[in-house]
């Protein structure tokens, strides 16, 4: 049994890498198109990103008795930053009280700015995609900041 | 009838030594299957580049190759632009890759950009693949698992 592990040992470090690769699989956002509406009470949730900063622009449908149908309303929830940077619990956190109005939402449009660097984009489609309790908006849309 | 050799007999001590080796390697072997990968490593032109770190379990399959290093912007291994034009100039159509891209529309793109890139210029090479024809489209990230 020693002698076996003792063989595959150096066959697994002369065959393998130390560094395991991973994918995020996104879609870039049509210039004139966005994210598709999709059931629920939430139409759209874009998380806009600057280097120190995130905020959440969503747009609900009303749910008041004297509101018709179709009506919408634009929300924009600002989440401070927090001191070792982007407040990334914090995010999560709304997201998935929007992810509780509509289950079914699969995408997130994901606004950076030209000055967000590589490193926060992947930290921050990383904490969109999931959580701890689970799928929050696997499918992600890279954009613009308006 | 004597036997011409004595039975070996192993002595508690040593027999524990074995067992607890054998554990150690167990545990070692677990270790490395877990951490590593048959993967290609992401090797560049550019020695210092480095990719950013995902959280992310998907694996990354083979296909057409945008690297973006601090240095230029790379295709399938070639490079093909600086990156700091795309940087100081307004322009979001890296043409140099453009030309390549569009001989190969449909297929999948993997993008690696070093974790310092600005997403001006990820961007920019998104557009492009976009403009191509390009609408399966995968950020390479180095898993936290790795070593």
């Amino acid at each position: 049994m020693a002698s076996l592990l003792f063989l595959l040992l150096p066959f697994l470090l002369l065959t393998t890498s130390a560094q395991k690769l991973v994918g995020l699989h996104m879609q870039v956002q049509a210039s004139a198109g966005g994210v598709t509406p999709q059931t629920g009470e939430v139409e759209h949730i874009a998380v806009v990103m600057t280097p120190t900063a995130l905020s959440i622009r969503a747009r609900l449908k009303r749910t008041d008795v004297r509101a018709s149908a179709e009506e919408l309303e634009e929300r924009e929830i600002p989440i401070p930053a927090t001191d070792d940077g982007l407040n990334l619990l914090g995010l999560q956190e709304k997201l998935r009280s929007l992810k509780a109005l509509s289950p079914l939402q699969q995408k997130i449009a994901l606004q950076p700015q030209d000055d967000v660097l590589a490193h926060q984009l992947v930290v921050v489609m990383d904490a969109v995609r999931s959580d701890n309790q689970g799928d929050l908006f696997p499918q992600v849309v890279l954009g613009q900041a308006p | 009838m004597r036997r011409l050799l004595p039975a070996r007999r192993c002595s508690p001590a040593s027999h524990a030594v074995t067992i607890s080796m054998v554990d150690v390697l167990t545990v070692l072997l677990l270790f490395l299957l877990r951490a590593y990968s048959t993967d290609p490593p992401a090797s560049s032109e550019d020695p210092g580049f480095e990719l950013p770190t995902s959280a992310s379990l998907d694996p990354v399959d083979p296909a057409r190759t945008i690297e973006i290093t601090q240095d230029g912007i790379y295709m399938d291994g070639n490079r093909r632009t600086s990156t700091q034009w795309y940087l100081e100039h307004s322009e979001d159509l890296v043409r140099e890759i453009y030309t390549a891209l569009q001989q190969s529309p449909h297929e999948r793109l993997l993008v690696r950009a070093d974790r310092e890139t600005p997403y001006r210029l990820v961007r920019k090479v998104l557009f492009t693949a976009q403009q191509a024809g390009f609408s399966d489209i995968t950020l390479v990230a180095q898993s936290r698992s790795s070593l």
